[in-house]
């Protein structure tokens, strides 16, 4: 399977953040980690471009981040901040499947050639 | 080494941004963290140290694409305040002055494992060793005062007295606050206080440093009247900036402490991106 990178998911980030934390919260290389694993190694994202879809979803007040504490493992290096899912980003995500289903459905019927 | 060259890339996306520097501070831990567990992945994996790095550095992305990305998310109010703030050389670059930040840095945060009342102890430490410093000309001058003047020697020790018992009840008094302040921080541990936390701890360094010198200048004043006889005018002036000045210490110290934490972990960072511009030129 080719590798799908960046580029490709510009605009469908956030909802995949949102998708992955919804499952559980997670710092920023976990996320990156279960994107990698339930894409079956296909989705290739560069880690440094995860970090704006972050911020841009903590802005939204789609997720909240904490900073780990001191007794988390690696107490000594630099501390990761931890991301879980708000009420506002459940909404947002149930809204944002919807519109997944509407895009994927209205594109597919085009590109496939069905309509 | 490999830390440092972690720590070089991260700077490298986020020292250009225009941010406040709480905000940049959090980016560069944060991104740190991710660098390093991006690294340590690659170690786990068999991989060794300077393949591992390249590899670590080749999965986080290109620097200037972060960067933009990572400008986008700041605030415009915020992109214009801190335009072309975002990198001063008189700050960074500055030896004495970045080892004094260091310095300030060392001697005021937590140290790893530090307890709360070692902290604390610490800290009360140097407002008292400051204040001692800072009072011990104002008498001295009292005290010439009672050669030059011919003054009775009341005066020495009525500002002596009311000198060591500010300098007794500022120590007390930070002592006290530091441990509220863990205190309150501990209970504000929730998810929903967490990200108040931040602004409850410089609100709470900003009463103590207010406090202290309030309590200093109040000295201070009483220590003037007991050498010079004031106009009521002045001493009025005197007493609007002994309420005024710790309102601005507490800004500075407030942005200061930021800036401080950033001289000590990230200072070194700007002479190594020098020295390797050079080589590379």
């Amino acid at each position: 399977m080719k590798d799908i990178t960046g580029n490709t998911l510009r605009g469908h980030l956030e909802t995949l953040v949102l998708a992955i934390l919804e499952k559980g919260e997670a710092h920023g290389f976990e996320i990156l980690r279960r994107l990698k694993h339930e894409s079956g190694g296909a989705l290739n994202l560069k880690e440094g471009s995860l970090y704006p879809a972050l911020y841009r979803l903590e802005e939204m007040g789609c997720i909240i981040g904490n900073w780990e504490g001191e007794s988390e493992e690696r107490a000594r290096g630099p501390r990761r901040r931890i991301y879980a899912l708000t009420p506002k980003g459940e909404k947002d995500l149930a809204q944002r499947r919807e519109e997944w289903r509407q895009f994927t459905t209205i594109i597919g019927r085009i590109v496939e050639g069905r309509s | 080494m490999i830390q440092e060259s972690l720590r070089t890339h991260i700077e490298s996306v986020v020292r250009p941004i225009s941010a406040n520097f709480a905000r940049k501070d959090q980016m560069r831990e944060e991104l740190l963290a991710g660098l390093t567990d991006l690294y340590e992945a690659e170690i786990a994996e068999g991989c060794g140290e300077e393949e591992a790095l390249r590899r670590a550095l080749d999965g986080f992305g290109d620097p200037d694409e972060i960067r933009r990305e990572m400008q986008a998310t700041v605030p415009l109010r915020e992109r214009i305040l801190y335009c072309g703030l975002s990198c001063p050389k008189w700050v960074a670059g500055g030896g004495w002055l970045r080892r004094l930040g260091r310095a300030v840095a060392k001697a005021h945060l937590r140290g790893p494992g530090e307890s709360v009342v070692r902290h604390a102890l610490r800290l009360t430490g140097g407002v008292g060793a400051l204040l001692v410093v800072c009072l011990v000309p104002l008498l001295g001058i009292t005290l010439a005062m009672r050669f030059i003047k011919h003054d009775t020697m009341h005066r020495f020790v009525f500002a002596s007295v009311v000198a060591g018992g500010a300098v007794v009840a500022s120590m007390l008094a930070c002592f006290l606050f530091v441990l509220i302040g863990y205190g309150i921080q501990n209970a504000l541990e929730d998810r929903f206080w967490g990200r108040r936390k931040g602004c409850c701890r410089l609100t709470l360094y900003g009463l103590l440093s207010s406090l202290a010198i309030l309590v200093s200048g109040m000295v201070f004043l009483g220590i003037a009247w007991s050498v010079l006889t004031f106009s009521r005018e002045y001493l009025v002036a005197l007493g609007c900036a002994t309420v005024a000045v710790p309102f601005l210490i507490w800004a500075a110290i407030a942005m200061g402490l930021a800036e401080f934490r950033r001289f000590g972990e990230w200072g070194d960072i700007e002479e190594k991106d020098e020295g390797g511009s050079r080589k590379d030129e």
